[in-house]
């Protein structure tokens, strides 16, 4: 059914890229976005991010994994993939998290559907409030990057039960610091 | 080898081809035939299906497996049916069709599962005349 | 003209609700419990959309198939894939393994959809028939014997691709 879209598409490329213990990461470029994309970019932010801070207009390169973990150059979309960099690269779930350390967004059926960096912990609404991480994302890879509160996200919206995780690569030592 | 999950005789059955839900109707028990001098009389059913369902066990997989209905009538010698195939999904479901009954005698009609040859399970049809006990 | 709920796959209000979910598993998840992708299953089991409409559907959208840009109609392809996950016929095995198999980078996520279904359909039971009848019409001392199984069908009806007209 779909043989012409095969001879007239681009096969996906990815770059060499391997967790710390030495395991391949399946990735591929993305590509230049259409209106439509932007469209829809500028229809989530008018529906979901009044409060966010947009950083970077839509792009088709790389999408939230690809953000945190390929510095912005490739897409990775295997949440297999997303839970061995986790593991292999020495994170750690985090309770109190700190500038640098990701947000990963769950579901428990659907698995990983997000994940972003901590910028910083800024003051919270009420005097002597627990201070509220201030996130970057890539929401997706037809997505523009915003910086956003870390409970600000959209997939509720979407229709998804959502729960946030903070991991760090910092000692558990570290932890209270 | 594969393991049976169900087997049952009844007179139809129904794939829903949206849900690949399967359906089964009138589950056969017993069946009442009209007395034996009676030359025209019209089968209690015209039709059965036996159903059967099995599950994958591992190192099923690239197998190929037979499943055999007898069918036990009384007075009459046992008929065969069989049926391979291999268990490509971790669920089959095998039916045999049959269009049209023979002639019935009062007794017990049992219906034996075989696989690869070795019995597996038995459904048991009670055939009444209608002029029993009167 | 195509019908109206085969236009809702194509709308903006749909795609916001995909398009921003990185994990293409939850995007099938999504899909799949979303009330457009229900409404589309009952409409093609009721026969208002027909597997025929689909294809021509499907032609129409992948007009705006361009090489070397992201495709902006995937989530129409990839609700279409979650719709006909579960439907045993030669038009949807066709059409999801074929969008399964593709390797584009244009629609990267259709395609990953489209591999869940499969992964999925591999799980479904298969149904196996064989048929007799029995041989003689007296229903005396007959046999049954294997049938050769003459399928009928009425003129309108979809069967695989085609529709049956009268001649």
């Amino acid at each position: 059914m779909f043989e012409f879209q095969h001879l007239s598409g681009i096969p996906p490329e990815g770059i060499a890229l391997q967790t710390r213990r030495g395991r391949d990461i399946r990735n591929s470029l993305g590509l230049v976005l259409t209106e439509r994309h932007f469209r829809l970019f500028e229809l989530l932010r008018q529906k979901h991010g009044a409060n966010w801070e947009l950083r970077k207009p839509p792009s088709g390169e790389y999408n939230c994994a690809g953000h945190v973990w390929a510095s912005r150059r490739v897409c990775i979309y295997e949440e297999a993939d997303w839970r061995w960099i986790l593991a292999d690269d020495g994170y750690r779930q985090a309770f109190s998290p700190v500038a640098d350390d990701l947000v990963v967004y769950v579901e428990r059926e659907q698995g990983i559907l997000h994940i972003g960096r901590v910028l910083e912990l800024r003051a919270g609404l009420v005097q002597g409030a627990a201070r509220i991480p201030w996130v970057v994302s890539k929401w997706s890879d037809v997505a523009g990057e915003a910086c956003h509160y870390v409970h600000d996200h959209p997939f509720r919206d979407f229709g998804f039960m959502v729960s946030i995780e903070y991991w760090t690569d910092r000692p558990a030592s570290e932890e209270s610091l | 080898m594969p393991n049976l999950e169900y087997f049952l005789i009844c007179e139809s059955i129904s794939t829903d081809q949206e849900t690949n839900r399967v359906s089964l109707f009138n589950v056969i028990e017993d069946l009442q035939v009209g007395p034996p001098e009676d030359a025209a009389q019209q089968p209690p059913v015209v039709q059965f299906v036996a159903v059967s369902c099995w599950n994958r066990e591992s190192g099923d997989e690239d197998k190929d497996f037979q499943a055999t209905l007898r069918i036990h009538t009384p007075g009459e010698a046992p008929k065969e049916f069989s049926m391979n195939f291999q268990m490509e999904r971790p669920r089959q479901r095998l039916s045999l069709r049959f269009h049209g009954v023979p002639k019935l005698s009062p007794g017990e009609m049992r219906f034996e599962l075989c696989l690869n040859g070795q019995h597996v399970a038995w459904h048991t049809v009670n055939v009444f005349s209608s002029g029993a006990g009167e | 003209m195509t019908h109206p709920v085969l236009d809702t796959l194509v709308s903006d209000e749909f795609a916001l609700r995909f398009a921003f979910v990185s994990n293409p598993r939850a995007v099938h998840r999504a899909l799949q419990r979303s009330e457009e992708v229900g409404r589309l299953r009952s409409a093609i089991s009721q026969g208002e959309v027909t597997e025929c409409s689909i294809r021509t559907f499907i032609a129409e959208l992948l007009r705006a198939l361009e090489y070397g840009t992201r495709f902006p109609n995937e989530y129409a392809l990839a609700a279409l894939a979650v719709a006909l996950e579960t439907r045993l016929t030669p038009f949807a095995e066709e059409f999801v393994t074929d969008l399964a198999r593709l390797d584009l980078a244009e629609t990267p996520i259709a395609i990953r959809v489209a591999r869940e279904t499969v992964r999925r359909r591999l799980r479904l039971p298969i149904n196996k028939t064989k048929q007799f009848t029995l041989s003689n019409g007296d229903r005396g001392a007959g046999d049954w014997r294997e049938a050769r199984v003459v399928r009928r069908v009425a003129v309108g009806q979809v069967v695989g691709d085609f529709l049956v007209e009268a001649s």
